[in-house]
């Protein structure tokens, strides 16, 4: 995977424009939904992947080929996503909207309503910790790159990932989903 | 009162990093401390509750506005000349504006003018694949050749065929509840496979042979195949079969032509 992107992103230096939109393609989805996950709001998270693409671009003759692009791609994804829930906190207090259906129709209720249950504890945690929980589980990071993407020591990832999960454990319990 | 050392191996098993000495304690710990073992199942069940939340589609038109936002000149294949370079400069210097504002709509005003009278406007109608994303010089023009629906037994989605360069570019964008496989078929003397380029998030298999290609699947899928060719390569096919339980229930031929 590495080497692919490595390639695409050689390739879109040189002038290739198809060659970004295939990085589009491969990562937009997932850039989207960690950015969900951390705002809870459908067309916030749609602004922030937009601008995150548009860096990425802006700034694609400064990525360093020894690290994995994707390390680089998330440390955007969180920083971007920091930086609106604090712009958000100084306004107004975060409530989590959640989608409806006309945007994505094809989930069926069971989905829908697990989506909405998990999306609702996520909010009641602290940013730092949920920022944890999404790149471990949305965003399927390991520890190592974890520590990359937060500029955090490894074990500092640890300690932060064990009480995040610990305190979604504790709002899942409250609300009966972990009995 | 749980033992940190456990709570952190029972986080180490979730995560999958825990060694095999470790779990042996574990599981040594969890079968004399019912409180632990209630802790620990409480933990993979919030795990699990996690794992099995459905992603979230992104807007349809996500990523044509973010190619849109993009500037085109970035990343230019061809380097500016000093002649385009100095008169970039030059009109960029803080002189008066007013002037360079006048005297552009007295320009504008003119070839209007010209254009209006020699009936200019209505001389060529204009080819909507040529607009098909293009951004830049004309070598990195993507031509969108053929755009396939499918929809058959629980699969439905799109295929598009697109020419940039020497290379063709097989898009696929299919949705399902089951497990699917699909098959190329080329010339190898004339097409060979430069790239698979499939989303982050697909599980895929993808193999290759001569003249071939197979791709395997279970659900949902975004992925794209890159063909090379040389030049004058109108007339070639590419077979596309997709099947279900090892039968063909759905086949087509893209046509290769050069525009």
């Amino acid at each position: 995977m590495k080497d692919i992107d490595a390639k695409l992103i050689r390739r879109c230096l040189e002038g290739d424009k198809l060659a970004f939109e295939t990085l589009v393609d491969r990562y937009e989805k997932i850039v989207f939904n960690a950015a969900y996950r951390i705002v809870a709001d459908y067309d916030d998270a749609r602004d922030i992947t937009q601008n995150i693409f548009l860096k990425i671009y802006q700034n694609l003759d400064r990525y360093d080929p020894n690290r994995k692009f994707f390390s680089w791609l998330y440390r955007m994804t969180i920083n971007e996503a920091i930086n609106f829930v604090n712009r958000q906190k100084k306004s107004e207090e975060l409530s989590p909207e959640l989608i409806s259906w006309e945007k994505n129709p094809e989930e069926n209720l069971e989905e829908a309503r697990l989506n909405e249950q998990i999306q609702h504890a996520l909010m009641k945690i602290e940013v730092n910790y949920r920022i944890v929980i999404v790149l471990r589980h949305f965003m399927d990071c390991s520890y190592r790159e974890i520590g990359y993407i937060l500029e955090i020591p490894e074990k500092t990832v640890k300690s932060r990932l064990y009480s995040a999960r610990q305190m979604l454990k504790e709002i899942l319990e409250e609300e009966g989903m972990v009995p | 009162m749980i033992e940190q050392t456990y709570l952190e191996l029972m986080h180490k098993a979730i995560d999958g990093e825990i060694t095999e000495e470790e779990r042996k304690r574990l599981e040594a710990y969890l079968r004399t401390h019912p409180q632990a073992e209630h802790y620990f199942r409480q933990l993979q069940q919030t795990n699990e509750l996690l794992q099995n939340v459905p992603s979230v589609e992104p807007p349809a038109d996500l990523k044509a506005s973010i190619l849109n936002s993009l500037d085109p000149t970035r990343y230019s294949r061809t380097p500016k000349s000093s002649f385009l370079f100095s008169l970039q400069e030059w009109f960029r210097r803080p002189a008066p504006r007013l002037a360079y504002a006048f005297a552009m709509g007295i320009l504008v005003g003119i070839l209007s003018y010209v254009l209006i009278l020699s009936g200019l406007f209505h001389k060529t109608p204009l080819d909507q694949r040529q607009l098909y994303g293009t951004m830049g010089l004309e070598s990195s023009r993507i031509l969108l050749l053929e755009e396939l629906p499918v929809q058959v037994a629980d699969l439905q989605g799109k295929i598009i065929l697109k020419k940039t360069d020497q290379r063709f570019l097989l898009e696929a964008n299919l949705q399902s509840f089951s497990g699917n496989e699909i098959r190329f078929n080329f010339n190898p003397l004339n097409i060979r496979i430069e790239a698979f380029l499939p989303s982050e998030q697909t599980p895929i298999q993808f193999r290759t042979g001569e003249g071939r290609a197979e791709i395997t699947w279970r659900g949902n899928t975004h992925f794209t195949l890159e063909f090379h060719s040389p030049e004058n390569i109108s007339g070639e096919i590419i077979q596309f079969f997709l099947l279900q339980k090892g039968k063909i229930i759905f086949q087509h031929q893209f046509q290769l032509t050069d525009s």
